[in-house]
């Protein structure tokens, strides 16, 4: 392809002053997490103190122990008995009062034998082996579980490897881009625009994508703020994080439909043109020619390695997230607790992953490229810009219009 | 422009739709499964004991 350039990626000053202050800002905020990943501030290890509050004796155990005993034995007594008719209520008494009334509770309660009998899921959480048990006083069987090991190991990755390398991914990859746009500028159309446009995308082709990105981009905040709500949202008060949690617990499932539909029409209309072709191989090798100006850009079709790359990630990460988040909304209707864990660990790895690779997705179909943006706006891209990142889809429309002609 | 607005448009019509779908669902499902601890808020149709805890008010109650 023979190119007169007029346009270098270094012309676009602006972008390049833009791109070099988003970078300053990512860089204190990747490194701020980077502190975070080595801080020994783990969220992971939970704190657990054993013994009488108060106690520093070195024996709180033993009296701790010594004490719910004997909270146990006078609970179970007032249960059995309830309080004397005449006696006086002690003013801290109020709790019990609720719950030990002196009208005894019907046999086999639904309420006290879902307490007392443990079903399939819960009994397989109190599994020997699989368990650390301690003692106590509350009349339910869960209250003596302390930790399950698996959970804590479960825990850990995530809290500590979902959360931290998630936002390392996502901000380290903004970072990048960010760079890229600094140092390299915007990929220009070199020849300049041609001002006549050639038509890429028909109305339902971009309505299926807007419908399918807009429900990505609320399904990524609202995960996010599920995530990520603590670290994000807590510094500015617990009202606001519970507002936004209660919003995002919400928000999150009811834009799964429209994000699954998307990916139900955008797989039926696309998938034959992103099959993977030698061409690929030989514009993965070039990296797209987005490294330089020379106008040696290397041919694709309609869609290119990269544009590809982005397909599959949409189509098999989307479906994977779909049915992770269906188990999620129905818990234990087809896992069992093992199954729940690790499809909530998938759902929050592959959802961070996403989040990054769209990031790069927006970021060249909107100000790091030319002439990019207009194909999904208002679907016509100009000439130039289409010969210069599609020749063969190019020549192919244009050859077909001659064809009819 | 426009397909941004139809695309973006279907998408919150969804939402909205499986928003109030999710909710009567749920409370179908409590409803229909009776099971007093899926829903705590029916606690004291099981026991009407629990909302009179003033054994005074209670002596009221019964010389009524």
């Amino acid at each position: 392809m023979k190119t007169e350039v007029r346009v270098r990626g270094k012309d676009f000053t602006g972008y390049r002053i833009v791109g070099a202050i988003a970078a300053l800002l990512l860089a204190l905020v990747f490194a701020w997490q980077l502190f975070e990943l080595f801080d020994d501030d783990n969220l992971t290890v939970p704190e657990v103190r054993w013994g009488a509050a108060g106690d520093d004796s070195g024996v709180a155990g033993v009296l701790a122990d010594d004490l719910i005993t004997a909270r146990s034995r006078l609970q179970d007594e007032r249960y059995r008995t309830g309080p004397a008719p005449d006696g006086e209520v002690p003013a801290n008494a109020l709790g019990n009062e609720i719950f030990l009334t002196d009208e005894p509770l019907p046999r086999d309660t639904t309420l006290t034998r879902s307490w007392a009998m443990l079903d399939e899921d819960t009994g397989q959480m109190l599994q020997e082996r699989q368990r650390v048990v301690g003692r106590s006083s509350l009349p339910y069987a869960n209250a003596e579980l302390f930790e399950r090991p698996f959970a804590r190991d479960w825990r850990l990755g995530l809290a500590d490897f979902a959360t931290h390398l998630g936002a390392i991914a996502i901000i380290g990859f903004s970072l990048l881009l960010a760079l890229i746009l600094a140092i390299r500028g915007r990929v220009p159309i070199l020849e300049g625009r041609a001002h006549r446009t050639v038509k890429r995308f028909n109305l339902f082709e971009r309505a299926t994508h807007w419908m399918t990105s807009f429900s990505f981009i609320m399904l990524a905040i609202t995960g996010v703020s599920i995530a990520y709500g603590d670290t994000l949202i807590r510094p500015f008060g617990d009202e606001l994080l519970g507002a936004t949690g209660w919003i995002s617990t919400w928000g999150h499932p009811i834009f799964a439909p429209p994000f699954a539909l998307g990916i139900v029409f955008m797989a039926v209309m696309w998938t034959m043109r992103n099959l993977p072709s030698r061409l690929d191989l030989h514009w993965l090798s070039k990296g797209g020619g987005f490294f330089s100006d020379d106008g040696h850009n290397p041919p694709a079709r309609k869609f290119n390695a990269g544009q590809k790359l982005i397909f599959w990630s949409a189509i098999l990460g989307g479906i994977t997230m779909v049915l992770s988040g269906l188990t999620l909304m129905f818990p234990y209707y087809w896992l069992d607790l093992e199954g729940m864990s690790w499809a909530m660990l998938i759902h929050a790895i592959l959802g961070v992953l996403l989040i990054a690779i769209f990031i790069g997705h927006i970021y060249i179909g909107t100000v790091g490229m030319q002439g990019a943006f207009w194909a999904m706006w208002g679907g016509n891209v100009d000439r130039n810009w289409a010969k210069e990142h599609h020749e063969l889809w190019l020549a192919e429309i244009e050859d077909g219009k001659q064809g009819k002609a | 422009m426009g397909s941004f607005i139809i695309g973006a448009g279907t998408a919150i019509g969804l939402a909205i739709g499986t928003f109030f779908v999710l909710e009567f669902a749920t409370i179908s499902v409590i409803e229909k499964s009776y099971n007093p601890s899926l829903n705590l808020e029916g606690v004291h149709i099981q026991y009407p004991g629990v909302e009179r805890v003033n054994p005074a008010e209670r002596v009221a109650e019964d010389e009524e």
